[in-house]
Formats: C-alpha cells, sequence, structure tokens
C-alpha cells in the first residue's frame, strides 16, 4: 500500500484539507508548519474579522487619504483591479459594506432599497486609486470597503503552491472548504487530477469532472442547504446587490488561484451572454457552469 | 455556550452522566449525593475559620437538616469573625480539642494550615467523628499515613477538599475519557500561572509566619501541597494510578521577599506504563493561567476551559475517497461539494464543549453536599480518601525531588 499523508488546518473560518501520496510523515510534518505560519501571516493581514488586519487599516484610513500598504498586499489588489474589470466587474470585491452588513438577505434582514442603490452606485473598482510608488491605495467613495472573503482563499492557495513549488514537493492535493482546489503536479496513477463536482440534487454522482494539471479550481454555487440554511443565496451580484438565488454551480480552473476565485465568482453573477465575453478576457483558463432545472437537471455551458 | 447549573440540575446531569453501568461503578465518590437526603440532622463544626472556612461555610450554609453549631479558630479575628457569620447560637473555641470534648458533633471541617491536619483530622476520626479536611492531608508522608490509618481504624469518613471530583466538567471528561474518546491517554500536562505575591496582609510582623504559613517549610509545600496537589488529583484519577517517582526543579526566582517555599516549579511524574504529568507552576507571569491538559491519540481535552479537540476529525468524504484510491494506487474523479457542501460556510476550530453546562462554584458547593449526605446516611466510601491520599503523597514527592534535587520514589509501607 502506497504512504499517504493526510493533514488538515483551519484557516479563514474554512478546514483545508492536504492530501500528500508518496511522502514522508515528517516531510509532511514539515510542511504543515510552513503552510500554517505563512496563512497565518496572510490572515492576519487580511482578514476583514480582525480590526488590526492590513485591510481593516486600510478600509478605515483610505475613504479619507492615500494609505500604504506592504507591496505584496499593493500588487494583489493591483491584480484584483484589473481582474474585475475584465470581469466586467462582476466580481467587485468593494462591496464589503454589503457582504459586511447585517442587513443583507442570507443574515435574515434586508438593506433599505435607497440605501442600497446608494452603496452599489458608490461602489466598484473604478472608486479605487492605486500609487504604485508609494504602493498607496485612495478609496473615491467612503462607501467602499474592501472584502477579503471574497478573494481570500484563491490567494491563499497561491501562498501554498509557491510553498509547494520552492520545496520541491511531489504531486499532492489541496482542498480549502471544497470550494477551491490546488491540484499541485498530476495523480500518481493518472495523468491529470479528475475533480467532480458533485450534482447538488443527485448524491453520489458527478454533475462534470474537471480535469486538473498542476492547476487550480474554484468552485462558487447556491446549493439547496445554502438555501435551506439561509433562506437565500450567499453570494451578492454587485450591480444589484441581490443574491444569486437559484441552483446553479460556477468551476473556474488555470494556473492561479486568484484568477479562478475571481472567475467562478463572476461568472456566476454573470448574464449567460456575458460568460463567454468575460472568458475571453482570461486566456489559458476554462470554465463551466451548471444550472439545475426545477426537476434538478443540470445543464452544463462550457466556457 | 455553557449554562450555569445548580444542584437539582447537577443531579439531573450527573444521572444522565451514569445513566450507564461501567461509569456509576467508576464514579463512587457520587453515590452518596445522588441519593435524596434524609431528614436526620447533621451537627458541624468548622475548625479554621480564615479565607478557605470562610469559603466552605457559604458552600454549606443552605444545606437543609444542617446545624452549625460551632467554630474554631486560634486567631482571634478570624474566631471573632466565624461566630459573627455563624450567628448568636454558635459557639466558639480557640482549641479545636476542648470542641471535639465539649460539641456533640457528626462531622468537622478542617480549613487549617497543612501542618495542623493531622493531628486535628487524627483527633477528630478518633472521637468518633466523620472529617472533611482540605487538602493536601498533611507535610509528612507518616502524618498522612497515620490519617488514612484512623479512616481505616475508626469506619468514620475522611473526606480530602478536591472539589474537581465534583465538578459536572470534570465528571464528563471522566466519562468521556473511559469511553476511549481520546484513546489512551499518553500524556497530562497541568500549569498554574498566577502573577500574584501570593502574601496575606498581616497585621504585625510577628503574625506573619502564622498568616503567611505557606511561605514556610515548616509549615507547608508551598506550591506542591497548596496548588499542584489539586491538579496531581486530576492526573491521578485519570491515569487511574498513583505516580512511581518525580523528578524536577524549582526555585525563588522573582518574589525575594523571605519567604522559603519556591515561587516556581518544574516536575515529570511518571505514571506506570509509561505515561507522564508534565507540571508547572509560576508566580510572575499569568499568560497562561490555569490548565490541565488532557492528550491522547484520538484527542485532546483541556478541563478547566472544558473543551475538547478532535485529534484526526474525519476528512471530507471525497477527500476519504481519494485517500483510499491514492493508497491502491487507483485512479478515478474526487468528487467535490457533496451533500453536505455548503459554499463559504465558515467553521471553526475552537474545540467543542466537553459539557455544555458548568457548576455555578468551582465545585466546592457539591463536594459538602455530598460530605454531608454522606454524613447524614453514614456511607463510608474510601474513594476520595485514596484520592486525596495519592495526590497528598505525590505532591510531598515533588516537594522532596526539588528540595533534594532527586528522583522521588512512590513511598512503601503506606496504608493504601
Amino acid at each position: 500500500m502506497v504512504q499517504v499523508e493526510y493533514r488538515n488546518l483551519f484557516s479563514m473560518g474554512t478546514r483545508m484539507d492536504i492530501v500528500l501520496p508518496g511522502i514522508e510523515d515528517d516531510h509532511a510534518d514539515r510542511l504543515l508548519a510552513t503552510i500554517t505560519d505563512q496563512l497565518k501571516r496572510l490572515e492576519d493581514k487580511i482578514s476583514n474579522y480582525d480590526e488590526d488586519s492590513v485591510i481593516s487599516e486600510l478600509n478605515r484610513e483610505a475613504p479619507i487619504k492615500p494609505h500604504s500598504i506592504d507591496p505584496e498586499l499593493f500588487e494583489m489588489i493591483v491584480n484584483l483591479i484589473d481582474y474585475s474589470e475584465r470581469t466586467l466587474n462582476l466580481f467587485d470585491f468593494t462591496i464589503g459594506k454589503i457582504t459586511g452588513s447585517k442587513k443583507i438577505p442570507h443574515k435574515g434582514a434586508e438593506l433599505d432599497k435607497n440605501e442600497l442603490e446608494y452603496l452599489i452606485s458608490n461602489t466598484g473598482v473604478r472608486f479605487l486609486d492605486t500609487d504604485p510608488e508609494n504602493f498607496s491605495v485612495k478609496y473615491g467613495s467612503s462607501s467602499v470597503s474592501i472584502d477579503s472573503g471574497a478573494f481570500g482563499k484563491g490567494a491563499a492557495l497561491d501562498l501554498i503552491k509557491d510553498i509547494l513549488n520552492n520545496d520541491k514537493t511531489g504531486p499532492c492535493f489541496i482542498s480549502f472548504g471544497e470550494s477551491s482546489i490546488l491540484a499541485h503536479g498530476i495523480h500518481p496513477w493518472g495523468d491529470s487530477w479528475k475533480t467532480g463536482i458533485c450534482n447538488m440534487f443527485t448524491p453520489g454522482e458527478n454533475a462534470f469532472v474537471m480535469e486538473l494539471k498542476d492547476e487550480f479550481m474554484s468552485v462558487s454555487g447556491v446549493t439547496p442547504l445554502n438555501l435551506q440554511k439561509y433562506g437565500t443565496g450567499h453570494v451578492l451580484n454587485p450591480r444589484t446587490g441581490h443574491s444569486v438565488n437559484n441552483h446553479i454551480q460556477s468551476v473556474a480552473a488555470g494556473k492561479n488561484g486568484l484568477v479562478t476565485e475571481v472567475l467562478s465568482t463572476a461568472l456566476l453573477c454573470a448574464q449567460k451572454e456575458e460568460r463567454a465575453e468575460i472568458m475571453k478576457n482570461f486566456p489559458g483558463y476554462r470554465a463551466v457552469v451548471i444550472e439545475y432545472d426545477a426537476s434538478g437537471q443540470p445543464a452544463i455551458t462550457c466556457s | 455556550m455553557e449554562e450555569f447549573v445548580n444542584r437539582r440540575d447537577f443531579l439531573r446531569t450527573f444521572s444522565v452522566i451514569a445513566a450507564t453501568s461501567m461509569v456509576a461503578g467508576s464514579m463512587p465518590w457520587l453515590q452518596g449525593i445522588a441519593q435524596e437526603p434524609a431528614g436526620r440532622t447533621v451537627r458541624l463544626g468548622i475548625i479554621g475559620m480564615g479565607s478557605r472556612g470562610k469559603y466552605l461555610h457559604l458552600m454549606l450554609e443552605d444545606i437543609p437538616d444542617l446545624d452549625i453549631c460551632c467554630v474554631c479558630d486560634n486567631y482571634e479575628p478570624n474566631l471573632s469573625e466565624g461566630l459573627q457569620i455563624l450567628g448568636p447560637r454558635a459557639r466558639g473555641y480557640k482549641d479545636y480539642r476542648e470542641m471535639l470534648e465539649k460539641e456533640q458533633l457528626d462531622a468537622v471541617v478542617i480549613a487549617t494550615p497543612l501542618h495542623v491536619h493531622a493531628h486535628q483530622t487524627i483527633d477528630a476520626l478518633n472521637a468518633g467523628i466523620h472529617v472533611m479536611c482540605e487538602k493536601s492531608l498533611a507535610l509528612t508522608y507518616e502524618d498522612c499515613n497515620d490519617m488514612v490509618r484512623a479512616h481505616q481504624n475508626t469506619g468514620k469518613i475522611l473526606y480530602v477538599g478536591h472539589q474537581r471530583m465534583f465538578n459536572i466538567r470534570f465528571i464528563q471528561a471522566y466519562k468521556m475519557i473511559r469511553e476511549g474518546r481520546i484513546g489512551n491517554v499518553t500524556q497530562i500536562r497541568a500549569y498554574w500561572h498566577r502573577n500574584t505575591v501570593w502574601k496575606r496582609p498581616v497585621p504585625s510582623p510577628e503574625l506573619e509566619r502564622h498568616i503567611n504559613w505557606r511561605f514556610y517549610h515548616e509549615y507547608s509545600a508551598g506550591i506542591m501541597t497548596e496548588l499542584a496537589s489539586h491538579q496531581i488529583q486530576v492526573a491521578n484519577q485519570i491515569y487511574d494510578e498513583h505516580p512511581e517517582c518525580v523528578w524536577g526543579a524549582g526555585s525563588i526566582n522573582h518574589w525575594k521577599d523571605g519567604r522559603e517555599t519556591d515561587d516556581n516549579a518544574n516536575l515529570v511524574f511518571k505514571y506506570p506504563g509509561g505515561s507522564h504529568l508534565v507540571y508547572d507552576a509560576l508566580m510572575s507571569n499569568m499568560h497562561h493561567g490555569i490548565e490541565e491538559q488532557i492528550l491522547g491519540p484520538l484527542g485532546t481535552m483541556e478541563l478547566e476551559a472544558g473543551k475538547m479537540w478532535e485529534e484526526f476529525p474525519p476528512p471530507a468524504p471525497g477527500i476519504l475517497s481519494l485517500i483510499n484510491h491514492l493508497e491502491r494506487k487507483f485512479f478515478d474523479a474526487v468528487p467535490i461539494g457533496g451533500a453536505s457542501w455548503i459554499p463559504d460556510s465558515a467553521v471553526s476550530r475552537k474545540g467543542d464543549w466537553i459539557i455544555d453546562k458548568v457548576l455555578d462554584n468551582d465545585g466546592s458547593k457539591m463536594l459538602m453536599e455530598a460530605f454531608i449526605a454522606d454524613v447524614r446516611s453514614n456511607r463510608v466510601d474510601s474513594f476520595i480518601t485514596k484520592q486525596g491520599f495519592y495526590a497528598s503523597i505525590a505532591a510531598l514527592m515533588g516537594h522532596h525531588a526539588i528540595q533534594n534535587n532527586e528522583i522521588v520514589h512512590w513511598p512503601g509501607g503506606l496504608a493504601m
């Protein structure tokens, strides 16, 4: 029997499963320690729940004046602005005041219509001014607030990918809350990591299988359990501020964790005709959207 | 979240915990309190009315059919205060022997300095009086032994004040450990960290040794007998053994105020089978506070926090099947987002409550209730005596290990 090391950790309110085939347990422990350490560093930087984090400080200061941050986070924000524009602004990480509000549908309340309209019209990456010389960011609207929940897991997996590459770790499969995947290398007994997206209505059946070769994959979705738990979907369409409420899964795969996170979120909110347009802006990435009809039958659109 | 419980809730919860015969059989010290108290009035005296004596009185005062008729303390301010608390009908004594002789007592509670526990306990037992003696039992092996022999010879109850034995959280933890929830316990780590001088105010210098008796070797073994004994008792009960030997070190590295007993200690108690209690105490930092961490191959418990963590939370079903496939050199799809998947739902690694209830005190109330219930029904069970005895001996072993810088073995020829 082949030795397979399994480790798990908790970060960003999410459980991470790490499967490492053909590796010594000491090596696995060492990797886990490095990953845990780096994720803690990232979380300390981007957490919206820690008022001392860099992002929290930025959200407090940047509406008032340009606020300098570390180059690593600055580069991430610049990239996210670019990605947001390439998704036709359907990925919007500036709506933290809406997603963080207690008055959103899946928290059991709704923002007042006028309040919501005001927030929507005063958020978006167009309100972010970046200065690469000073690594500073200025918000052009006091309604802007960066929500790291929109991209944190992708950033975390990118970080881990660097750790694995530097360590020259062999094949490895990492699932971050079953919605963000890092398939490092390829399956030792196959030519990829075949990753099945479960049919949300038919247990034990895959609606789609994505073959990952040293790639990332992100899944967003609105499941029956989502709706049962919250009464509504948890992803907000940044154009309307309303929840996506149909049974849908969007899956994106490619060479960067942050991008796949951005894409799966944007595709969940996009109109059908917008999906292809968005994917054209991300060459080398592929995606599927799985929509379920009233009888639970999946309809799959590949891009 | 944890919810506070009173006596009635305690008994209800305990009866649920003890519902299995295996558990009930392993918790004999709780059988007395679980019975309805009979109506016979118990006459009780308190020896020692310092801070602990007053606290224990508070735990006793609303027990029905209990007549706390007298109090003894050789320190006048404590005696006066004790009489004031007990009310006009109570009688006060400076000499406990006079109290034992003149009062028709069923029981006494002893909350005096360590070095006088032995003769007070032995005299009371020999007078046919049940005893609840504060921990630790005594300052020497011989005194501890003599106290237990007196209990055995007289057939009278000898309780020792280990209140964690009556804390519902600890009781539930014992049950879960016995059921194998964290596997065989392979290590216990306990610490008691406080940032305090531990010194009581002294009205005049000649009373220093009398009041701050915990600082002087003539009266106390300091940290070991006054703090560590509680946590050693917990370890003994969990391992269901006493330690074979102990080694360690201690010193006074912060509170250099003339005290003789250490302000820090680090010890390893070795138990049969090779498991250890790793113990440390510190009086110059309180960041870590107090804890008993119980470690096994399947999980960890922190008894003071009341939390437990599974060592290996089961992987998500898809991940489990991936591991199986890899082990068998089989290539198939990893299913992601199964039936229980809720995208982006937050999970916590803050641990699970051992029990979602906690006593509204540290267990001392139930300890007193149990003692009075056993006195009332004349139920003599040596389990709690044994727990107190073993913890006291082990605490003294730790003290000797530090004092003599040597490995100290469990002494032979003991009464239990």
